[in-house]
């Protein structure tokens, strides 16, 4: 799949999105929880080390649906001191190929395979998954289709 | 590869990671991984650990590769064990993937609490970089 040319509207990226959080909910074995009031309860306790971090899981799971793709990867939430900095760093491997579709060399010894996508004062609303998804489908494109 | 190699290039690594290689009496890594055993003190520089495996592996394949790594913890404190992710930059293959009943994970844990772990551990790299 050619994914250089192929851009996606944010409304169908926000289809996308609502398919993944049914999923979501299915696999949870969940009442009716939307996603707006998730993402309220994520800007009320973002930070509390007890709360389900779903953000990582249905930006992944969006762009899977997009690209038409299954992913392996790993994501890992930035830390100081003081708690979650709003921070994701993502590795992405291509299951069947085993390549890392995040990797950077910028020097020789310049190597860098993750990706951070950051959302300002880790205040999630539905425009800034919309935005993390079409980050993370740039970034990884030009390795998809190499 | 001989034991007596990793350790060596495990030593050296370390002792450039923590900055022994300026000191007089210099901490060894063997000795660090028993101080980490028995303290696991949340103030530990603990991340000396992976960076000392990742600095020996590339010293002894003499290449580079990405990494990402990290310690894992509990509630309480660091369990000991520690996660990587190895990437071969002339490939970009991702060596730690791992495909099994259809899904596919790309992190390897391990648990490194001595010399013999960690001489393990490395064991385990130089395996993958060999079989790629």
């Amino acid at each position: 799949m050619q994914l250089e040319q192929q851009t996606f509207t944010d409304e169908q990226i926000k289809q996308a999105i609502e398919e993944v959080w049914q999923e979501l909910l299915q696999e949870a074995d969940a009442e009716d929880y939307s996603l707006e009031e998730y993402l309220e309860d994520y800007r009320k306790y973002w930070n509390d080390p007890d709360f389900p971090n779903d953000i990582p899981e249905i930006v992944v799971r969006t762009v899977e649906r997009l690209i038409g793709k299954t992913l392996a990867w790993y994501c890992e939430l930035g830390r100081d001191p003081a708690g979650f900095t709003g921070e994701y760093s993502f590795i992405v491997v291509d299951p069947k190929t085993q390549k890392c579709l995040t990797f950077r060399q910028y020097t020789s010894d310049g190597i860098n395979i993750h990706y951070f996508l950051s959302v300002t004062g880790t205040v999630v609303y539905y425009e800034d998954i919309i935005r993390l998804v079409n980050k993370l489908i740039s970034y990884i494109s030009p390795a998809l289709n190499s | 590869m001989e034991r007596e190699k990793i350790i060596a290039a495990l030593e050296t690594a370390f002792a450039e990671i923590s900055g022994a290689e300026y000191e007089d009496e210099p901490e060894t890594f063997a000795e660090f991984l028993e101080s980490f055993k028995k303290f696991r003190d949340p103030d530990f520089p603990v991340y000396w650990i992976p960076y000392t495996i990742e600095e020996a592996v590339e010293a002894l394949t003499d290449r580079n590769f990405g990494w990402h790594e990290d310690a894992l913890k509990d509630e309480w404190s660091y369990t000991g064990e520690f996660s990587f992710i190895c990437v071969d930059p002339e490939t970009l293959k991702c060596l730690t993937a791992e495909r099994s009943n259809g899904s596919c994970t790309v992190s390897v844990v391990f648990p490194i609490l001595s010399i013999d772990d960690a001489v393990q551990v490395v064991e385990y790299f130089l395996r993958l970089v060999q079989q790629a």
